[in-house]
């Protein structure tokens, strides 16, 4: 292979291991993404696991939260999820937790309050989930 | 039919792919019964004239070929925001499944596009090479071989762009939408279990990640060989060796990106998803670009050893062979080089 040759390949491999590490360097927006399906977390569906002294994994619905526990198989956890009415982190297991359609399948949302909960699926024309329905059934029952 | 900007791009560039197809196919067929019969100095201008309309129209049908192909994808993932269970190309990928309406061949018309794509791309590239060996020689020594590769070009985009098209104008909103991993379709406790059964990527296929590198180390290896080595070396089983070895380092290297790469740049372990790497890790799909392109181009250089041959051009075959294998080297090395760089800085 000629000089001319050998440059241009070494250009190459230059560019391919900088435009990664320039793309890393520029792209730090902070967004916090979910941790099973990458979609962008809205505060006020947020649900977050912590497993001892690890990093926490957090998660855009209560239901990805379910299925990467599931996978996961992770034993000394703690799961907060977020009230829909106050926005405060709240222990998965205490929560109450109403099913609400939204079009075109229907949504799971958390509640420290059993009343307030009551009062969400009314209005939403949702329903309180109750025994085996609720979310995270393992951990209920380990605690 | 979702009318967007991309949308309209695409069915503009898809209707005119269609009528340059026709017209190539057209002009093509006068010339081949002009060149049989052709003696006096009249028609021989009329067939140069031809010739170059024939050029004109093949470079063009090459560049808008080419050009169609990431288009598909950034039209598809300008699809993703219409329907709110879809959160990328895969979910837009399954509209229309188990419809009964005409949105039911969405899919299937996908499926094809995606397949027809990449094929009218390499014919473009063939015919492009053959095209370049051609120029030079002064008496056009492989203008047959390249009528006859331009008329399979012109077939396949014409079916490309007729594709495209239907696709375009088939209905897609009032379609429900049917479920996949990317479609948030995953509601009852069975899906839950099967959800549950399956390992994270960095678990599965250990022998992935290790075939990945050896088959792309290999790769590389023997194009460095065969470029220190031209002509001589590359002989017919040497060309079917390059071919067989890019084939099957292409779908190992797909394999891998799907099992490990993919997961591990998106920092999802459970999601093997390629169509997520477009919106959010653009460069890994311009090393899958780099990765294709080298696979092309050992087809190319093949095409150019075997089909550029003739008394006139056999000087030009060899520094041909030469550009399309280095192009190869390039774009293997590319490739892996992005995907690697693009792993380590994934790591938390």
């Amino acid at each position: 292979m000629t000089k001319s040759r050998w440059l241009t390949l070494l250009f190459v491999v230059a560019l391919a291991v900088g435009l990664p590490l320039l793309g890393h360097a520029l792209n730090r927006t902070g967004a916090n993404t979910c941790a099973l399906d990458g979609r962008i977390i809205e505060p006020g569906s947020r649900v977050v696991i912590r497993d001892g002294g690890k990093p926490a994994h957090e998660f855009c619905s209560i239901r990805c939260a379910e299925m990467w526990l599931a996978r996961a198989g992770v034993s000394t956890t703690t799961v907060l999820v977020t009230d829909a009415i106050t926005g405060q982190e709240i222990d998965a297991t205490q929560a109450f937790y109403v099913r609400v359609p939204v079009f075109p399948r229907s949504e799971v949302h958390a509640f420290a309050d059993r009343a307030l909960a009551e009062k969400h699926a009314d209005l939403l024309r949702g329903r309180l989930l109750e025994g085996d329905e609720m979310p995270f059934a393992l951990l209920r029952q380990r605690h | 039919m979702i009318l967007n900007a991309y949308a309209v791009l695409a069915g503009f560039l898809s209707m005119l792919r269609l009528l340059l197809a026709l017209v190539s196919i057209g002009v093509a067929m006068s010339l081949l019964r002009k060149r049989r019969s052709s003696l006096e100095r009249e028609e021989v201008d009329a067939v140069e004239n031809r010739t170059y309309l024939l050029s004109f129209l093949g470079l063009t049908v090459v560049v808008i070929a080419v050009l169609s192909w990431p288009l598909l994808y950034v039209l598809l993932q300008s699809y993703v925001p219409q329907w709110p269970g879809v959160m990328c190309i895969y979910g837009v990928t399954r509209i229309g499944a188990g419809s009964l309406g005409p949105s039911r061949f969405l899919p299937s018309l996908l499926t094809a596009l995606q397949i027809i794509k990449p094929l009218m791309v390499f014919l473009a590239g063939s015919w492009l090479v053959l095209y370049c060996i051609n120029r030079s020689a002064r008496s056009g020594p492989l203008l047959g071989r390249l009528i006859a590769l331009q008329v399979v070009l012109a077939l396949v985009a014409t079916a490309d762009a007729s594709l495209e098209l239907a696709y375009l104008g088939i209905p897609k909103k009032e379609e429900f939408l049917s479920s996949g991993c990317c479609t948030e379709a995953v509601q009852n406790s069975a899906t839950l279990e099967a959800y549950a059964s399956e390992p994270a990527a960095a678990e599965s296929h250990p022998w992935v990640r290790l075939g990945y590198y050896a088959a792309n180390g290999a790769m590389i290896g023997m194009l460095y060989q065969l470029l220190r080595c031209l002509p001589a070396c590359f002989h017919a089983g040497r060309r079917v060796m390059a071919l067989l070895a890019a084939g099957v380092t292409g779908l190992i290297t797909y394999q891998f990106l799907r099992e490990v790469a993919a997961p591990e740049i998106l920092r999802l372990p459970y999601h093997r998803c390629l169509y997520d790497l477009l919106p959010n890790a653009p460069l890994t799909v311009g090393a899958m670009a780099c990765h294709l392109l080298a696979g092309f181009s050992v087809g190319w250089a093949v095409v150019a050893a075997n089909s550029g041959r003739s008394a006139e051009t056999d000087q030009a075959v060899t520094p041909t062979v030469s550009r399309c294998l280095f192009l190869a080297l390039n774009g293997y090395l590319a490739s892996l080089a992005i995907v690697t760089t693009q792993m380590v800085l994934a790591q938390p």
